[in-house]
């Protein structure tokens, strides 16, 4: 009996179709990918969803809990919080920040990590060694200590921290450039690319590039998932999003103190950033198999 | 073939690496010659073997010529027009002239580039203006000539077996119509029904490309097969060239004749009773060459003046050079 490999499987796909197939049949990536288009979705369009102002204080309906639960305000799918806002909207909203600065430190760090690494990479020598040293110094403080120490300095805003955790990730992303282009220029098909009259960004972005971006998208989806954490840890010390912006993180701090008398305030962001986190986490997972044209479906 | 004038001319060619010696506070800076005082002329549309053993400099002579390597000394002319002193881009221009084939076929293929992409890529760079349809009907015309099927046009090279992969190489070398193709052990990687396979198209497609080919193989059976020349080569040095026949049938230098005679014959009877004694040692240490001639530590007929004198470059026979003291008659 003939047995069907898989690349006669794929032998009538184009590459993005191939890619797009693998993805597809790898369950856990396409929930997660399902779960983070719901969010998105669902932070894009939070003005036609929410029933109430996530600033508004509704001093009738202190600490109401949420749905299945006794006491259920209707109207309130997860209740409200100490000052009578709705917990829904708040989390609506607060997904737009979260998601927003976690697509935009990722996408920050990205750039300026893959320039500074494939420079390091290319140039070699004193250059690589200089930019390299001020990567482990960078990597040798906890992250958190760093991102507090340099919002610290600029002062606590939202766009500090934001600034501030991508430059807490941009070492990874500069370590893992820099030893994907030394080890992909030593190949034999750069050289070739390189006698096929390749040079400068050519050579980079189609050769070298395409080739380094499985370890990238890799560190990109944990990345965002560590901004989103980091942002929200500013947050919950204060150092980052400012009350009454409903960021998850600062929405964790600011009802610290109920969880005992009203949990739902506690447990509803901390289990936000937890679905967006695993969901990110998954989906990277899922997009390197995918990626990878020596890994078959 | 007397008649064609020199299409490559390269003259006294010496590739040096400088290489930092041991120790961490007084380096001492070594000298590696990996190719050392090498001239030889190609004709056009003809083919030139080179032999030798693993790290002689064969490969390095060849990234030497296309400009990989920089040259320490000496010159290649092509077309009579100087290579060696071309500033870096106009040298990129010139290399769409001169293209070489690899020895292991996937690492040469870019894993993220389809075939279709791989193959045009040089058309990209040299033939920016080209049209999609036409960039795609000269890859299809390549592919169908070096027996790729056309449905294979969006498959990645991980996909191929070697000799597969090894015309896609082909056909990337080939789709700008080069004049001078190298090809640096093409086919030591490949089985060897594969190899009759790909032999046979180099040389059928030099035939209707009238290209001029360098062709480096350990394998001196496929150097004989395709070959109109032979160079051999030991420790950076030629030490014999000659015609293939005259090659084959009359080796003159000792390093050869130990070569021709350590061709496995699927005979035991004649193997046992091969004549002469294999050769005996290593290959010496290349940074510390033997004064004199390379060979004569291995040579078994060395005398004093092989450790004196580096022996001459001589046209002993018509077209037949040999750089040996006592060349065999």
């Amino acid at each position: 009996m003939k047995k069907i490999s898989p690349s006669e499987v794929f032998a009538d796909l184009t590459p993005r179709q191939e890619v797009w197939y693998k993805l597809r049949s790898n369950r856990s990536a396409m929930m997660a990918l399902c779960v983070l288009l719901l969010l998105i979705t669902a932070a894009v369009l939070a003005p036609l969803i929410v029933s109430h102002d996530p600033y508004e204080q509704l001093t009738d309906t202190l600490l109401a809990p949420p749905y299945p639960a006794d006491g259920n305000r209707p109207g309130f799918l997860l209740g409200t919080d100490d000052l009578g806002r709705d917990i829904f909207s708040r989390l609506l909203y607060g997904a737009r920040y979260s998601l927003f600065l976690g697509f935009a430190i990722v996408l920050f760090s990205l750039v300026s990590g893959v320039m500074i690494g494939s420079i390091a990479g290319i140039k070699r020598g004193l250059t690589e060694t200089l930019i390299l040293r001020l990567m482990d110094i960078m990597l040798a403080v906890p992250t958190i200590l760093l991102a507090i120490v340099i919002v610290a300095i600029l002062g606590a805003s939202l766009v500090n921290a934001a600034l501030a955790v991508s430059v807490v990730l941009l070492p990874h992303f500069v370590r893992i450039t820099r030893a994907a282009v030394i080890s992909e220029m030593s190949k034999e098909y750069v050289l070739a690319s390189q006698l096929d009259g390749s040079k400068g960004w050519r050579l980079f972005f189609r050769t070298i590039l395409p080739n380094i971006s499985a370890p990238l998208i890799v560190q990109a989806t944990l990345s965002f998932s560590n901004a989103i954490l980091d942002i929200a840890a500013l947050g919950f010390l204060g150092l980052g999003a400012q009350p009454p912006i409903p960021e998850w993180g600062s929405l964790l701090s600011s009802s610290r103190e109920l969880i005992e008398v009203a949990p739902w305030t506690v447990t509803l962001p901390g289990l936000a950033i937890l679905i967006t986190v695993l969901a990110s986490n998954l989906l990277g997972d899922g997009l390197r198999d995918a990626l990878d044209p020596k890994v078959d479906a | 073939m007397d008649s064609h004038k020199p299409f490559l001319d390269v003259s006294n060619n010496r590739v040096w690496f400088n290489i930092p010696g041991p120790g961490v506070w007084q380096r001492k800076k070594q000298i590696l010659k990996a190719v050392d005082d090498v001239s030889f002329q190609l004709r056009e549309a003809e083919t030139l073997g080179v032999v030798g053993e693993s790290g002689c400099g064969k490969s390095t002579l060849v990234r030497g010529i296309l400009g990989l390597e920089t040259i320490t000394e000496g010159s290649v002319k092509l077309n009579g027009e100087e290579l060696t002193t071309l500033d870096k881009n106009t040298l990129r221009l010139k290399r769409r002239d001169m293209q070489i084939i690899f020895q292991d076929p996937l690492a040469s293929l870019d894993p993220r580039m389809t075939v279709s992409e791989i193959i045009s890529e040089p058309l990209q760079v040299f033939q920016p203006s080209l049209s999609k349809e036409d960039r795609k009907q000269k890859v299809q015309q390549i592919m169908q000539r070096v027996g790729l099927l056309p449905n294979q046009i969006n498959r990645y090279p991980h996909e191929f077996s070697g000799g597969q992969a090894q015309r896609i190489g082909i056909a990337r070398a080939l789709i700008l119509k080069p004049k001078l193709l190298v090809c640096d052990e093409p086919v030591s990687a490949l089985d060897v029904s594969i190899q009759a396979q790909i032999i046979n198209l180099l040389m059928d497609l030099q035939q209707e490309m009238g290209l001029s080919m360098i062709f480096i193989a350990h394998d001196l059976s496929v150097v004989k097969h395709i070959s109109h020349r032979v160079m051999v080569m030991y420790m950076g040095k030629v030490v014999e060239m000659a015609s293939r026949d005259e090659l084959f049938r009359h080796p003159r230098h000792p390093y050869t004749k130990a070569l021709m005679e350590s061709i496995p014959i699927p005979d035991p009877a004649i193997e046992r009773a091969k004549r002469g004694a294999p050769l005996t040692g290593d290959l010496p240490s290349p940074m510390d060459p033997p004064s004199g001639c390379n060979f004569r530590t291995r040579c078994p007929k060395a005398e004093d003046i092989c450790a004196a004198e580096t022996p001459e470059w001589n046209e002993k026979n018509p077209d037949h050079w040999v750089a040996c003291h006592f060349p065999v008659i």
